[in-house]
């Protein structure tokens, strides 16, 4: 049988090759990273260039963990980025639970305070924070990193104040009545109904962590506290011809978050949809 | 009468353990907000009125670090260089998000999977992917080049010339945020109330007139917060720079924060830094506070 291509699936095919067009141009540096990382010295400067190299080069990415500290940068990452959206999310979410269902006085204009600061740059605190903690002793130390990430977060309280103030008064009420702090109400009660919200929270935090750079640059100095960010640059740095070796670094610094985003992106999706988080 | 008592302490017992809870909960968000952004923020006014080197001892120079940062080239070169940016910036990110989001707010299939590539450049490190830009960009061996040579066209210095640096290091930023801007958009245009397409349906509008009367007014909020976010992360630029140009070349592309990072971090003059990072401050409150009277005229909020 013959079909008429209507107007709409003409106008259809037309948009989703537009859409193919910029996607691949979206796509491209990453691909172009992965291609790169595979190549040998010599083919990493052919020309014509070619995407998929005739070869796999492995050796590259196990050159890129014998040379710098990339394992312990990893760690360091790892281990900063779950510290901080575990702390954030649970210093962030107590607090969140007492403006939304508590009745303190004050607490409006508190709350208002709270909301006043996010609109101070981060460069204004930078100076005097350095100078603090230097005299602290925390240079060259993951601290700087992870206190004022796990105490401050007027964003997070912000959003889950939202989602506790949707909980209808009805869930903690008969906890009340059989006589439950209000910790174990929060805990364990308007805790887990907040759960897409946290992980929301959560995954975007982990993610500002990992790729956090400025503070770690201007805190640590040996190599063995590096973040995976600075690996990279001290890549960069000292290997600024080796476009094999730098790609295959800057993949293994990529492929974690990669990962994550590819089971969790409805998350973010929603997350700013919701919330307009900066991600 | 005595039930009445019992009810009316517990009650009492109860309003009082919920404000000590109340404010016990909250402590720990004032503790950082007080020690990390309250005390430093006037810790840096202070800074900015000293001689701080982390060396020498501390003196107070009063108006001398803003006498010489006004009267200074520098300070004109930075801005100059970092309006230019934001001028680069604002326009590419929002248009090609607004695009984006327009497509895929059509009945098209896939949209899911076109959303999800869009947004990922997001989600990763400008530091990493920075590196594959400076390969990409890279005048001897780069891509980019080997693309206008095969057309016959002329290669370029891109990242290395003075004039286009700031562009190329603009579309790096513009690629790794037009994701986030576009699903802003989009959940702004799936806010729109479908009777209003329905009815110019029926005046037999076609798809401009809708773009022009439906659209764009009702995405207007969503524009103006996109237009201040985009303008507040842009003023903040740094790590792009860091990563691709360091400033260079000739200070072609030092924007602000650039230049609070060298002046503190690496000249370790954190007075002058402190000067800088209040005007900073300042202008972007001001763009705020600009942005938001000016919404009244033309923002419409009925969506």
């Amino acid at each position: 049988m013959h079909k008429k291509i209507t107007r709409t699936q003409l106008l259809h095919a037309v948009l989703h090759l537009c859409l193919i067009f910029f996607a691949f141009g979206t796509l491209f540096p990453f691909l172009w990273m992965v291609s790169t990382s595979l190549k040998g010295n010599a083919s990493v400067f052919e020309y014509p260039p070619v995407i998929i190299p005739k070869e796999f080069l492995w050796s590259n990415y196990a050159e890129v963990f014998q040379k710098q500290d990339m394992l312990s940068g990893l760690l360091n990452s790892v281990k900063i980025a779950s510290i901080n959206t575990v702390g954030t999310l649970f210093f962030a979410s107590l607090a969140a639970y007492a403006f939304a269902k508590l009745k303190f006085r004050f607490s409006n204009t508190l709350f208002m305070i709270l909301i006043a600061t996010m609109m101070i740059p981060g460069q204004v605190t930078l100076i005097p924070m350095f100078i603090i903690f230097k005299n602290l002793g925390w240079y060259d130390t993951h601290m700087p990193l992870m206190i004022p990430s796990i105490l401050c977060n007027a964003y997070g309280v912000f959003l889950l104040r939202q989602f506790f103030a949707s909980i209808p008064d009805a869930y903690s009420d008969s906890a009340h009545i059989d006589g439950c702090g209000r910790f174990r109400i929060y805990w364990s009660i308007m805790l887990p109904l907040c759960v897409p919200a946290l992980v929301t929270l959560g995954l975007f935090n982990f993610m500002a962590n990992w790729n956090n750079f400025l503070t770690p640059l201007i805190y640590l100095n040996s190599y063995s506290k590096y973040t995976i960010p600075l690996v990279v640059m001290s890549f960069k740095n000292l290997y600024s011809a080796n476009w094999s070796l730098l790609m295959a670094a800057s993949c293994v610094a990529l492929a974690p978050v990669i990962v994550l985003y590819m089971f969790t992106q409805r998350y973010f999706i929603s997350g700013i949809m919701i919330g307009g988080i900066k991600g | 009468m005595a039930l009445k008592t019992v009810g009316a302490k517990r009650r009492m017992t109860l309003a009082r353990k919920d404000e000590l809870s109340g404010y016990l909960f909250i402590a720990p968000q004032f503790i950082g907000l007080l020690c990390f952004i309250l005390f430093p923020v006037f810790f840096s006014l202070y800074i900015s009125f000293t001689n701080w080197d982390m060396l020498s001892p501390v003196e107070w120079v009063g108006l001398q670090n803003y006498v010489k940062i006004f009267t200074s080239a520098d300070v004109r070169k930075v801005m100059g260089n970092t309006f230019e940016y934001v001028l680069l910036y604002i326009p590419g990110t929002v248009i090609l998000s607004l695009v984006l989001a327009l497509a895929l707010s059509t009945k098209i299939k896939g949209t899911t999977v076109y959303r999800t590539m869009f947004f990922l450049p997001n989600i990763t490190s400008t530091v990493a992917v920075s590196l594959v830009w400076l390969w990409i960009y890279n005048p001897d061996f780069g891509i980019l080049n080997m693309i206008l040579s095969a057309l016959g066209l002329p290669t370029q210095r891109f990242l290395r010339s003075l004039s286009q640096a700031m562009p190329s290091v603009a579309f790096v930023s513009i690629w790794q945020s037009a994701g986030y801007f576009m699903v802003l958009f989009i959940a702004g245009i799936s806010g729109i109330d479908p009777t209003y397409y329905e009815a110019s349906k029926i005046d037999g509008a076609n798809w401009w007139h809708n773009m022009k009367s439906i659209t764009l007014p009702m995405l207007s909020p969503t524009l103006f917060f996109v237009i201040i976010i985009a303008f507040i992360g842009g003023f903040q630029v740094f790590n792009e720079i860091f990563m691709l140009t360091e400033g260079g070349p000739a200070n072609a592309t030092k924007t602000m924060v650039m230049h609070i990072y060298n002046t503190a971090f690496k000249y370790f003059r954190m007075g002058e830094a402190s000067v800088y990072a209040w005007i900073l401050f300042i202008i972007i409150m001001l763009v705020t506070l600009v942005q938001f009277k000016l919404q009244k005229k033309w923002v419409n909020y009925d969506a």
